[in-house]
């Protein structure tokens, strides 16, 4: 018969202490490497090393295991240590840093606002993205601060992005303001409108 | 411009147009190139992240792509290395478009295989020009 | 669109143009699925319906409540709603092609005969699929004898593992299969009864397992081939994330992974590469023959 029914257990790899795993960090192995960084995810002391492994690792399931391991331990100092990826030259490192930041939720926030603030509107533009997993609640505020004020038009493209989705009518008045700002901008109006449209009448939400 | 757009054309296919596949996170920036793209009379499939868009590459007939850099997943440089390593979908025509103006961006799409570069936010008759050039047809 | 609701005082539900396509866009973001507008009707009686359920009177409110981290029961119910999911033998029969044309070839081409090869079934609920997976491959794959053929199946539900191992099915189990083989692989054993032949029955391990248990997970290993069909698009993507995450590292280099026809790994990781076979679309993990 070409069919086994095995009943031994074959596990996917042995556990390690966590001087080992962070030696492994370092390994020539790829593998190993995900490995170690996988068994850290529950140690909130590997936090700064994890995330200092993130500045030299190139091999994407690493880098993968190694974000993953931070949002893990989750928290504002996993946050902080996040963050500063979302600056990288490496586009793959900005949008695993974004993916973090969105895991962790509520943790982010502090760092989210930062970006939020940041003098670089790429960065402020990267950092709207993780608005995006927010409830309305908490993005709303930092929505309409963005068609308000910021002076950026793909800034307010990433916002008005967020807003077709998670938009609420009492961001109507704001729509209308940043459409004023930016009367010359063929697709920030094409944009706004999308964001009108799909956020509705408020007479039609009343129902 | 109209906002509320099909989400999927219902009309007939044209099977000699040109199919073009729109690669961006933002919906509001893929129905906005869907309206220019099919006003000029080509046929236009969308995807979210480099990795849907490399899906859709690799099952579809394309006769170009439009990537965007900063996608969640697969970003645009990985999904441009992957087309080019790819023999299905090696020779297709790639513009990417990103907000990042600086000369170090332009090289790296370059580098990782894009045809072209456009600068966000990408005015109506540049994106409508530069598809027309990589398509190998005169500008509307 | 407009149905009536239980409280005769209530005003009916509708569904605007502007709504339904936020709802699809939002839809097409989390899933990958995209409706038109020719699927208005279906999409709009699935959505009040659930409005109903969870006693709201309006589109808005149920869509910011879909949005929160919290939501994914409601989720689950209606991606449930909205996508067809059966079990029977023989379902996606294209992918067990390529798995007898495409992949086993590869993952054979630097074996040798006598050796494992690990398939798992996961979630195999009543068995349709591991079993499914034997039969095809007795069929249709003329090297089945050459190698130890180990095929598990696991599923959270032990009610489900249960019938799985009893191995008796419904005429609607077994509707793609030739009269052929349903003569050949199953007894009947009473009015729409159909008992499964001991030879396959014995052919597949199944097991209980939770996919959020990292540590049972991490139990599994060495697996060649993962059919994972129609569970990850249930999962909130932090939870899709994990399990792939276990899966990839479940797996030997060059393994290969499929999931259910509507699913993809653009919603859930870079982390396999694509692999377009004839009859199929299917994941690999780096390394290996290739």
């Amino acid at each position: 018969m070409a069919f086994v029914k095995s009943t031994r257990a074959e596990p996917a790899a042995s556990p390690e202490t966590t001087g080992a795993c962070l030696a492994q960090l370092a390994s020539p192995d790829a593998g190993i490497r995900r490995r170690a960084a996988r068994a850290l995810a529950g140690d909130p002391g590997a936090a700064t090393t994890l995330a200092e492994r993130l500045e030299v690792e190139t091999e994407p399931s690493v880098r993968n295991a190694l974000f993953g391991s931070l949002v893990a331990i989750g928290g504002a100092p996993a946050a902080g240590l996040v963050a500063p990826f979302v600056r990288s030259e490496d586009a793959a490192l900005r949008g695993g840093a974004i993916d973090a930041l969105k895991q962790l939720d509520e943790a982010a926030i502090t760092a989210v606002d930062e970006l939020l603030n940041d003098p670089d509107p790429d960065l402020r533009l990267l950092a709207i993205e993780v608005t995006r997993a927010w409830p309305s609640e908490r993005s709303a505020p930092r929505l309409q601060r963005i068609f308000l004020q910021e002076p950026h038009v793909n800034v307010c493209a990433a916002a008005l992005d967020v807003a077709t989705e998670a938009g609420g009518t009492d961001l109507l008045p704001a729509l209308q303001a940043l459409r004023q700002r930016f009367q010359n901008e063929m697709f920030l109006l094409f944009a706004v409108d999308v964001a009108r449209a799909r956020i509705g009448n408020p007479a039609e939400t009343d129902a | 411009m109209n906002a509320n757009l099909k989400i999927v054309a219902e009309e007939p296919e044209d099977e000699l147009a040109p199919r073009v596949l729109v690669i961006d996170d933002a919906t509001v920036v893929r129905l906005y190139y869907r309206q220019i793209l099919e006003a000029d009379g080509y046929v236009v499939e969308e995807a979210i992240n480099g990795l849907e868009g490399l899906e859709k590459a690799m099952q579809g007939r394309f006769d170009l792509c439009i990537v965007d850099v900063n996608m969640p997943i697969m970003d645009g440089f990985a999904f441009l290395r992957a087309l080019r390593a790819e023999p299905a979908t090696s020779g297709i025509p790639a513009l990417t478009t990103t907000t990042e103006a600086g000369a170090g961006d332009h090289r790296s799409a370059l580098r990782a295989g894009a045809n072209f570069f456009l600068v966000k936010p990408v005015a109506r008759q540049h994106l409508s020009d530069y598809a027309a050039a990589l398509l190998g047809r005169p500008a509307k | 669109m407009a149905i009536q609701p239980a409280r005769p005082n209530a005003l009916p539900i509708l569904i605007t143009e502007g709504e339904y396509r936020k709802f699809c866009e939002f839809f097409y973001r989390a899933t990958g699925i995209s409706f038109g507008e020719n699927k208005r009707y279906f999409v709009d009686k699935r959505l009040i319906d659930r409005i109903e359920k969870s006693g709201m009177s309006n589109f808005s409110d149920y869509f910011d409540k879909l949005r929160r981290r919290d939501a994914t029961p409601e989720i689950e119910r209606l991606i449930n709603l909205l996508t067809v999911n059966e079990t029977y033998f023989y379902r996606e029969e294209h992918q067990f092609e390529c798995l007898v044309h495409g992949i086993l070839p590869e993952l054979t081409a630097k074996r040798r005969k006598g050796q494992r090869i690990r398939i798992w079934s996961i979630p195999c609920s009543t068995g349709e699929e591991p079993y499914s997976i034997a039969m095809y491959l007795l069929e249709n794959w003329p090297q089945v004898d050459d190698y130890e053929i180990e095929i598990i199946g696991s599923d959270i539900d032990t009610n489900a593992l249960a019938a799985a191992e009893t191995g008796v099915y419904d005429k609607r189990s077994l509707h793609r299969l030739s009269p052929d083989m349903t003569r050949r692989y199953f007894t009947a054993t009473g009015a729409d009864r159909f008992r499964l032949i001991d030879d396959v029955r014995g052919s597949v391990r199944f097991t209980q397992i939770n996919v959020s248990d990292a540590a049972a997970m991490r139990g599994f290993g060495h697996l060649d081939v993962i059919f994972c069909r129609n569970m990850l698009i249930y999962f909130d993507d932090a939870s899709r994330q994990k399990t792939v995450e276990c899966f990839y590292d479940s797996m030997e280099s060059g393994g290969f992974i499929c999931l259910g026809h509507s699913e993809s790994m653009s919603r859930i990781s870079s982390l396999f590469k694509i692999r377009t076979f004839p009859h199929a679309i299917v994941y690999q993990k780096a390394g290996g023959s290739r």
